[in-house]
């Protein structure tokens, strides 16, 4: 069965009159990871936040295991089954790395012993150290607020992981290091992972690629 | 437990922020606390005068002897009452005895009978001018108390008989008293001195109750008897019924029931001015306070929307996102609470005489801060309740004015907020 499976699926913003995302039809498995390829504006984060349960489809139906998103709680959707990398990163600025790993932790319900320690460990895994991670997320570069965000969508063992560019701002060997934890993930701890992006480069860790041209999905492979 | 301990740190997160917050409500509380402490010290200092003056009713008589003694005594007996307190001095001749100053029996008066319903026998005996040395003070009908100086004269002692006859030798009549105590005076007037003036002479007093000196008749009726009555209402309120009550009785229509106003007036009006003023402040005070803080909250929440939009899209539920914040806004304010109480209270009493003075001064009147003890005229205290009040109505107002703030902002859905700022 798919874990998410999106029919028909169209939307638009409201009091626009353009359609972003033109029916699409996907489905998603735990163990592998997607890539949707597109070009600026193509509708890549628009899709990211109907998986990630920011909004709503305004046309067809989308499903979480088996369920439908409009009759879903999705507070604890967000909060305990996806975790997302956002392009913008969205983090709490003025807390600390840590802390922003470990409210996130928080709020999902986790029953973890010593969230402050499994943060740092999961931090330490995409190369945020303990010094930067005791420093406000406002005095990180770019790159190490991506990290950050990526360790927070780790952080509660969500089912579905989500992340939007999420190499955008990260070195040619960084990228190679991210990748390679979301595909170990999907590969190896059975996460579905979807990552929205325009890189080629990141293209070339997926299982299936699909491509987003002007609100249309097309399987490529 | 984590929201909490989130909001603790959320506070020093954004201490610019919070150092605004701070002070502001740290101004409105103070400002309060001293506008609301002075109301209430002034309110019960009023409160005070009108006990004290307010509710004390006497009647005016248009020509002398309209009322009887009887009459002013019948009046007493009244449901409206706390008490009534009556005093009489009237003049008489001894029969058989010798007054003090008294060079040879004239046939005219030379006794004073004073009698009082008061049960410290009146201001002499209060304030120590005079005091019963030996035996008691008149209790039973027909005692009396008379001087040691005339005690000493006539040989007198306790449970001695003193007859007395009208001051008129033309009247007929007597009565006989019974020595119950003996006074001492101890006034500078007390010694008498003035030979052939023994009604110049203190000593020369003797003292009954007033239901013993009314059932004399010649004294009573007697010219140059002096009779006072002071009726004390059960609240100023009640002034009206009273007259309404004794015109019932038969108080006729020359009389008027009239209170103690002019000197209740006098105590109260600056008062009045400082409730009203501290009144009105307090007011205006909560109704500024509740506009500023509204807009702070707004305004700060217009700088939180961020951070709202990234806890709910973490999955916080909105009523937790709202919980957090309202937690940092009142933990706030109960840190200003204390302090704002603090300096209020500090600050009320320096205020509150300040302005006594200014009162004192436009009126034209000598300072009147200071009673005859030393203490300031308004006595502004911090109470519990007044604490209690004040910080009940400074978390309502934070409280109701961080929600509509943040109620303001979680009405966004998580994904426009975010959407915008990237
Ligand atoms: N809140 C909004 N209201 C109206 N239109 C919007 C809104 N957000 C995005 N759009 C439009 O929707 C289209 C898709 O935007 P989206 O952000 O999904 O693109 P994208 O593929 O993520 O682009 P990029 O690679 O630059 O991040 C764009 O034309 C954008 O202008
Ligand atoms: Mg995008």
């Amino acid at each position: 069965m798919h874990l998410l499976k999106l029919e028909n699926v169209s939307y638009q913003y409201a009091g626009t009159a353009r359609k972003i995302l033109k029916e699409i039809n996907m489905g998603s498995e735990p163990g592998k990871l997607y890539v949707v390829m597109g070009k600026s504006g193509a509708g890549k984060s628009t899709l990211l936040s109907l998986l990630s349960g920011l909004d709503l489809c305004t046309e067809g139906v989308m499903l979480y295991e088996g369920q439908d998103m409009k009759s879903l709680d999705r507070d604890e959707y967000r909060a305990k089954s996806v975790g997302v990398i956002f392009q913008g990163y969205n983090l709490l600025t003025n807390a600390t790395a840590l802390e922003n790993i470990v409210l996130s932790m928080n709020i999902s319900g986790s029953r973890e012993k010593n969230k402050r320690e499994s943060a740092l460990k999961l931090l330490d895994r995409v190369g945020i150290d303990r010094e930067t991670a005791g420093r406000q997320v406002l005095k990180l570069s770019g790159g190490e607020q991506q990290r950050v965000g990526i360790a927070r969508a780790l952080s509660h063992n969500p089912d579905i992981i989500i992340a939007d560019e999420p190499t955008g701002n990260l070195d040619g060997d960084t990228e190679k290091t991210i990748m390679g934890i979301l595909r170990a993930l999907a590969h190896d701890e059975g996460k579905c992972v979807i990552v929205v992006t325009h890189s080629k480069a990141v293209s070339q860790y997926a299982d299936e690629l699909w491509g987003l041209n002007a609100g249309n999905l097309v399987f490529l492979k | 437990m984590y929201l909490f301990q989130n909001a603790m740190r959320n506070i020093f997160r954004n201490k610019g922020r919070n150092t605004i917050l701070a002070l502001i409500t740290f101004l409105l509380i103070f400002a309060a606390a001293v506008s609301f402490l002075i109301h209430t010290a002034a309110e019960l200092m009023i409160g005070n005068a009108r006990a004290q003056f307010g509710n004390q009713a006497t009647i005016e008589t248009a020509g002398t002897k309209v009322l009887a003694v009887s009459d002013y005594l019948g009046y007493g007996q009244s449901d409206l009452l706390e008490k009534a307190e009556f005093s009489m001095t009237a003049y008489g001749r001894l029969d058989g005895l010798r007054a003090l100053d008294e060079e040879a029996p004239d046939g005219n008066a030379n006794m004073i009978l004073v009698s009082t319903s008061r049960a410290d026998l009146g201001e002499d005996f209060r304030k120590g001018l005079r005091s019963v040395t030996q035996g008691k003070a008149p209790e039973k009908k027909g005692d009396c108390l008379v001087s040691d100086a005339f005690a000493k004269r006539n040989g007198l002692a306790i449970g001695s008989s003193v007859k007395l006859l009208p001051a008129d030798a033309a009247k007929s009549g007597t009565a006989a008293l019974t020595v119950s105590g003996i006074y001492t005076d101890n006034s500078v007037n007390g010694a008498g001195g003035q030979p052939g003036m023994p009604l110049y002479n203190r000593n020369n007093e003797m003292i009954t109750t007033v239901e013993t000196a009314a059932a004399i008749d010649f004294m009573v009726n007697s010219t140059g008897r002096l009779f006072d009555a002071v009726y004390y209402l059960k609240n100023p309120d009640l002034l009206g019924a009273f007259q309404s009550e004794l015109r019932e009785k038969g108080l006729p229509t020359s009389c008027t029931v009239t209170a103690n106003e002019e000197e209740y007036i006098q105590a109260a009006a600056p008062l009045e001015k400082l409730s009203k003023i501290s009144g009105v402040f307090w007011i205006v005070v909560l109704l500024l306070g509740a506009a500023v803080l509204v807009l702070v909250s707004i305004l700060s929440m217009r700088e939180r929307k961020y951070e709202v939009g990234v806890l709910r899209a973490m999955g916080m539920k909105k009523g937790r996102v709202i919980l957090g914040m309202l937690c940092e806004t009142l933990a706030v304010t109960a840190a200003c609470l204390l302090i704002g109480l603090g300096a209020g209270a500090a600050a009320a009493q320096p205020v509150a005489n300040l302005f006594m003075q200014q009162a004192a001064q436009g009126e034209q009147a000598p300072p009147t801060q200071q009673d005859g003890d030393g203490k300031p005229a308004v006595q502004v205290q911090m109470t519990a309740s007044a604490a209690g009040e004040i910080g009940l109505v400074a978390l309502l107002l934070a409280g109701i004015s961080s929600i509509a703030g943040i109620v303001y902002i979680t009405r966004f859905e998580p994904n426009r907020i975010l959407s915008e700022r990237n």
